[in-house]
């Protein structure tokens, strides 16, 4: 069942500044229950009114009737009514979904990290500066507040497409690569931010009006027109800020930032992603200027759509790739760049600009430093049923147990097969594209170093490694296999590491494992195994204030 | 030759403790000098049970026995530390109304740093930190409502308890308590001339003078979903939208509330970690007072390696798992095995049925298990009316 969903624009500020349509309607396809809500099979909207508690009834879902469409409609003129924040809301984390599944990305629907069907969103959660994901409870929350310059308005979250896409993605990621929330190692958090804010770019891009107008006001020049790289501007101006919540168009290395922070650290890696997507556009334009066809703004507006496609690609397939465990930036770099060989083998360019990018910013020292092993043959030689081993575990850790040393695993460490993922994806062959199948087979494991938390800890803890494979069911050949547990890096990811969680044990963050229980401290847990101490649930962290922290003592607002 | 004197009253959920010490000066008089902390317990509920300030003051007032207060300390701004005093000063009897200052006769005043008029202006970060705790608290005032039925006591309780506006209004009578007030922190220089002993000697360990640290982070504010305020409007709070699931819809429900607790209970442990600590040095003795410090002052002082063996505690925090340290803190303040073979002793001013877990029978365990006397004013008979006082008295021989 489709249904036809009006979503709000970039945000309602920046829409107007823009001269755009304040609104765009998508398409939420193929799902077997639209309710009143909107609810769907995996997404449902519960509208809280904030001052009394009471939950408003859901907009009514009206079935296709002749030519009119299925969907919610809303009639108030009002941007800003909560029926079509509601609605807008259900839209854009639709919109988000399709983009990270479609064929030409992940090629597969993304499971929850939750233990549930739904992710429940709650548009008006709250008087706050903020928005957020949390796993726990299943949800989206965006929340509201006074606009410091004008306390009449009130600036909604959940009117910002870039806000709603951004924590769509952070529940999303979280199917894809579920460790990230529970990392202790800082990249691992940042990667989770800047996903969902290059996310957030590429679903501005996706809108047509919007995308139209920048380029017959930038001439196709994009590195002029700062819409798409700046983040949640009605968010940050409504506080008092005078620039976006967070700028991609930037240069920052990791020598620049706070590699404890994961917000901070985070724009190095969009900023690299920002700068790749600008290369490729600007690379797809001159290409097709080259061919002297159409206009040189239809070539921009082509060359935008496409060089976004393939930053979407690039990203989702690399984080498809991606090691189970704590992952850090060059683990994703070298996913990334494994991914997009194999789905784009005769165009290096992408990868070029992409390796460039994460040296300059000090993120690898090297080029050396990104190499990944592809195409070359298992240690399993022809003893290998791809379908069995999709579909038997016992097959999978039969399989690994057999040659552990080849994965990583290091000896007498127990480890976890995880679910293969069977996925058909739209690769692209020399100019033309294929269905192709591939089995994911991840494996982890968990690693002990020193605590360093004092006496009141554990002396040891425990983080999780990983290695992905990924495997060509018709030749049982490896196409590519990334481990994450490089003693290369791991040296500055322990330090990260250490330096972390002693913050969140000076914020109060972090509280001793009391006994054999579990202990929660703001949403993170810690708790003891095998002597080690064990802390999960970082990424609740993303969304927690600090009063006094931030720049001049000044507050951070964590979307 | 006199001895030392350490009264623990009964005061229900609250700190009230008087000092009584022979102090002897260079010509060799003894004088009986003393100190006097907090007076207060909690606002609501049988802890806060406001009959004992008055017995309390009088029995303060004989031990005196006209001699002047030496000393009083405000350990921090909560209400079961500060509003004795002011209460008994508003409400006693004729003989106390309005005179409560008089009588007492206090020479010396210390307050937690963080109460000092000037604080803002010379630790802007921590005022900044302050304010926005003070926001988060007239926003979760503003909410409680929400909250379901069976949670709004306790909460209602903490958040009266850290209520700014009404311990404002009790400090600023502390701060006309005495001759001499001293707004105090660690590295203040407590010579005679801040208390008037001349024997006895003390050192503050906490806080520090800036506090902004102890300002945790607040979780967004979520509620509603449930409680009377959503039957009351017409919407069941049990029952999910159509199409979705109801275990789903719990979890949400309780994990909206949790911003609540989390952000009052954050606000609460700020103020504790601003608690004056100190000690008192006798003859030999070592005396050490923690206020409601909870584990992140005591990290601090162990940081600032100002921590060492004691013979008596009044331990932190109403006995609470988060006053008392982890073992590695904990020894360096009641060492095992001892350093000397003085006894030790440690008494908690605390009481039932006010929040959950206090007392805490683990935390006492660990003390005990030091080899430690362990006092509790749970133990003391309670008094009902205004004639009488329950105290635990531990006696240290000069």
């Amino acid at each position: 069942m489709d249904a036809k969903v009006t979503i709000l624009v970039k945000d309602p500020l920046s829409a107007a500044s823009l001269s755009v349509a304040q609104t765009e309607d998508v398409w939420v396809r193929d799902e077997r229950v639209l309710l009143d809500g909107p609810v769907s099979e995996r997404v449902a909207i519960l509208d809280v009114d904030p001052d009394t508690g009471r939950l408003r009834d859901g907009v009514p879902f009206v079935a296709a009737k002749g030519r009119r469409k299925a969907g919610w409609p809303v009639d108030h003129d009002d941007l800003l009514h909560p029926d079509r924040l509601a609605v807008s809301a259900f839209g854009t984390v639709h919109k988000a979904l399709a983009r990270f599944e479609s064929p030409d990305a992940l090629g597969r629907k993304v499971d929850w990290a939750f233990d549930g069907k739904q992710l429940l969103v709650v548009p008006r959660a709250g008087r706050d500066a903020n928005a957020y994901y949390e796993r726990a409870s299943r949800s989206l929350q965006f929340f509201w507040f006074d606009d410091v310059n004008d306390p009449s308005r009130r600036v909604y979250t959940s009117a910002s497409q870039d806000i709603v896409a951004h924590e769509a993605t952070h529940a999303i990621l979280d199917g894809i690569a579920p460790d990230l929330y529970d990392a202790t190692t800082p990249e691992c958090l940042a990667i989770h931010e800047a996903v969902a804010d290059v996310a957030t770019v590429l679903l501005a891009i996706d809108v047509r009006d919007l995308r139209d107008t920048l380029i017959k006001a930038t001439g196709g020049a994009m590195d002029t027109a700062d819409v798409f790289s700046q983040v949640a501007l009605q968010f940050a101006t409504g506080l008092g800020r005078t620039g976006p919540l967070r700028e991609l168009d930037n240069r920052l290395g990791m020598a620049d930032v706070d590699r404890t922070e994961p917000h901070a650290l985070s724009v190095v890696l969009s900023g690299a992603l920002f700068q790749v997507l600008m290369a490729m556009y600007g690379e797809l334009w001159a290409q097709a200027l080259a061919t002297h066809r159409g206009s040189k703004l239809q070539n921009a507006h082509k060359a935008l759509v496409v060089g976004a496609d393939r930053i979407k690609r690039l990203l989702v397939r690399g984080l498809d790739y991606l090691p189970p465990g704590d992952s850090g930036y060059a683990d994703l770099g070298r996913a990334m760049l494994a991914a997009d060989e194999a789905s784009h083998p005769d165009t290096p360019f992408i990868r070029a600009c992409l390796v460039r990018e994460l040296v300059d910013r000090g993120v690898v020292p090297d080029d050396a430093a990104l190499e990944v092993t592809t195409d070359v043959d298992g240690p399993w030689g022809d003893d290998l049923d791809p379908d069995e081993l999709v579909a038997s575990d016992f097959v999978a850790y039969e399989l690994v147990a057999a040659h552990r040393a080849w994965f990583g695993i290091p000896d007498r460490r127990t480890f976890t097969v995880l679910p293969r993922l069977d996925v058909t994806k739209t690769y692209v062959y020399e100019r033309a594209s294929k269905q192709v199948r591939e089995i994911l087979l991840k494996v982890r494991w968990r690693e002990v170093e020193p605590a360093g938390l004092g006496t009141a800890y554990p002396r040891d803890r425990i983080y999780r490694a990983g290695c992905t494979v990924a495997i060509d069911p018709d030749t049982c050949r490896v196409r590519a296999v990334l481990r994450n547990n490089l003693p290369a890096e791991q040296a500055g990811h322990a330090q990260a590491r250490t330096a972390l969680l002693r913050r969140l044990d000076h914020d109060g963050l972090l509280a001793p494992p009391a006994g054999h229980g579990a202990t929660r401290a703001e949403g993170v847990t810690t708790r003891i195994d095998d002597g080690a101490l064990v802390v999960s649930g970082t990424a609740a962290l993303l969304h927690v204030h600090a009063p006094h922290a931030g720049a001049g003592g000044g507050q951070t607002w964590p979307i | 030759m006199a001895d030392l004197k350490i009264r623990v009253y009964e005061c229900r959920f609250g700190d009230a403790v008087l000092v009584q010490v022979p102090d002897r000066d260079a010509a060799g008089v003894e004088t009986l000098r003393h100190v006097l902390i907090d007076v207060g317990n909690v606002l609501s509920g049988d802890g806060g049970d406001d009959v004992v300030f008055e017995p309390i003051v009088r029995d303060v007032l004989e031990v005196l026995d006209g001699a002047p207060l030496d000393l009083y300390v405000m350990t921090h701004e909560h209400m079961d530390h500060v509003q004795g005093l002011p209460w008994v000063d508003k409400k006693g009897g004729a003989d106390l109304t309005e005179a409560v200052k008089a009588r007492l006769d206090v020479r010396h005043a210390w307050l937690t740093a963080s109460s000092a008029p000037d604080y803002g202006a010379r630790f802007p970060d921590a005022k900044r930190a302050m304010d926005a705790h003070d926001r988060m608290h007239a926003a979760l005032a503003r909410q409680l409502h929400l909250l379901p039925a069976d949670q709004t006591a306790r909460w209602t309780r903490m958040l009266l308890n850290n209520n700014p506006r009404d311990t404002g209004d009790c400090v600023a009578f502390l701060q006309q308590l005495a001759a001499h007030t001293h707004y105090v922190h660690r590295g203040f220089v407590a010579d005679a001339s801040t208390h008037g002993f001349a024997e006895a000697t003390f050192e503050l360990w906490a806080p520090e003078a800036d506090t902004s640290d102890y300002y945790g982070r607040f979780r967004p504010l979520a509620l509603g979903l449930t409680g009377e305020a959503a039957a009351a409007a017409g919407a069941s709070p049990q029952a999910p939208p159509r199409g979705v699931a109801a275990c789903d819809w719990q979890d949400l429900v309780e994990a909206r509330s949790t911003g609540f607790a989390d952000n009052l209970l954050a606000i609460d442990k700020a103020r504790n970690n601003t608690s004056v600590v100190f000690t008192l040095a006798w003859r030999g003795w070592t005396l050490l007072f923690a206020g409601d410090a909870e584990v992140r002052s005591w990290k601090t002082m162990q940081r600032e390696g100002v921590l060492r063996p004691v013979h008596f505690l009044k331990v932190s925090h109403h006995g609470s798992h988060n006053g008392t340290p982890d073992d590695g803190i904990l020894q360096a303040v009641l060492p095992v095995p001892p350093p000397d073979a003085r006894p030790r002793t440690a008494v908690i001013s605390t009481c039932g049925a006010t929040y959950n877990d206090i007392p805490h029978p683990p935390t006492n365990s660990r003390l005990v298990d030091r080899g430690v006397q362990l006092l509790s004013t749970v133990d003391l008979p309670r008094r009902t009316d205004a004639t009488g006082v329950a105290f635990h008295e531990v006696v240290l021989p000069g």
